[in-house]
């Protein structure tokens, strides 16, 4: 593992968001997710209110400039809420949340990064970083970093 | 939901629109959201807008290298293929040729037995990479999907790898030459794994050029990116017709 992580970000395709004290690289958010979120009957309690909060959602302006339906808008919203709780809690600093925001308007979209998990987790390993906007740092630069500093 | 925007660039920027001012409204930063898209022409077209309007965009459902390019020079932040659905369509297409510019007496000979056919999503990944970097473009490449640790290990260099769990393990328990010292080896560097794509490598590759227009991109996805992608639309569909009853009677699950 030390040794692919070398060359490539290698990234968990089914972390669940049950696996707490793990920061996650990136998250995905999708219909699916929403839909696994309210299916799950013991779990996800904050998820679950925020996308609750999300049916109480009304922006007449935002309807009419994007010609949404009510429905539509609160879905999105749910989906944006449940990625602002991600990013929160679960993402690292520097990771980001992919919102699937194409289903209403366009008879396409697919859920999730991978195997179509809901969430990502990151597996990269500790000499291996990536800023924030999604470049690469080969862990060898790190070492040989380290290597430089102790002398 | 109507079908008829499948191919509506215009409607997904708006959709785009919706999601950014409702980040805005919770506080999110429009740089830790990506928008996902299925790669249709429209999606890509979309993309372009979004990009240059400075939000990141991650083009899913990437089967076919003219997709890919038509994406790569549109722009797009995160482009994303899942090369184990690529193979699970050649194995029900045995008719397909997996390999064009390769021989064909290789796919005879897996099929009675005496080699192992290639996933052909793994050369593609690296075409693709190869062609992002020769070209010095700014896409990052995820490639999702892969079903046994040989193929992980083949996609060695891909900017991302997303893996399943069991796949990792298995990793993490597989011990390389790092650290063995059989003495006939002055560094302890070498564990044996090479990288399959490199910027370097890249740089010196040659790439095939192709030019995707509106008009030509049904040929670009072949059948392949046509049956393909049609079938995650069409599941995608599915899944939002299904969400929406449920999200209006039951959010609060059976808690």
């Amino acid at each position: 593992m030390d040794a692919l992580e070398r060359f490539s970000c290698v990234i968990c395709d089914s972390l669940t968001l049950a696996s707490e004290g793990q920061r996650l690289k990136s998250a995905s958010v999708s219909r699916r997710l929403l839909a696994g979120i309210m299916a799950n009957p013991t779990s996800f309690g904050r998820m679950k209110f925020s996308i609750e909060q999300a049916r109480m959602y009304q922006n007449e302006d935002l309807g009419i400039r994007s010609g949404f339906s009510k429905t539509q808008l609160q879905v999105t919203k749910a989906m944006v809420n449940v990625a602002g709780l991600l990013l929160e809690s679960s993402v690292e600093q520097t990771g980001r949340v992919g919102v699937d925001g194409i289903i209403s308007s366009s008879f396409s979209c697919r859920s999730v990064l991978g195997a179509r998990c809901s969430v990502l987790g990151a597996r990269c390993s500790r000499l291996t970083t990536i800023d924030g906007s999604l470049r690469r740092c080969p862990s060898r630069w790190i070492r040989a970093w380290r290597r430089t500093r102790r002398g | 939901m109507d079908p008829r925007l499948a191919q509506d660039a215009a409607g997904l920027r708006k959709n785009a629109a919706v999601i950014m001012s409702m980040c805005l409204e919770n506080g999110i930063p429009k740089e830790r959201i990506l928008i996902q898209m299925p790669a249709t022409w429209a999606a890509i077209e979309a993309a372009k807008g979004l990009e240059l309007e400075g939000l990141q965009t991650h083009l899913v459902d990437v089967y076919s290298y003219g997709q890919a390019v038509a994406a790569i020079d549109s722009g797009v932040s995160v482009l994303q293929l899942n090369v184990g659905r690529i193979n699970d369509w050649y194995d029900r297409n045995p008719g397909a040729i997996r390999d064009p510019s390769g021989p064909r007496e290789t796919q005879a000979m897996a099929k009675a037995g005496f080699a192992e056919l290639e996933n052909p999503g793994l050369p593609l990944v690296n075409k693709i990479y190869n062609y992002i970097h020769h070209s010095s473009k700014g896409t990052k490449l995820i490639a999702s999907g892969m079903r046994t640790k040989k193929e992980v290990v083949s996609l060695a260099g891909c900017d991302y790898l997303v893996v399943g769990e069991q796949i990792l393990n298995s990793l993490a328990k597989t011990s390389t030459l790092e650290g063995y010292n059989d003495g006939l080896h002055a560094s302890g560097n070498d564990d044996g794994m090479k990288a399959a794509m490199s910027p370097d490598q890249a740089a010196g590759a040659e790439v095939e050029r192709v030019r995707v227009d509106a008009s030509n991109f049904k040929d670009a996805l072949g059948l392949i990116g046509s049956d393909l992608l049609d079938a995650d639309v069409k599941r995608a569909v599915e899944d939002a017709t299904r969400l929406e009853p449920i999200f209006l009677n039951r959010v609060g699950g059976q808690e």
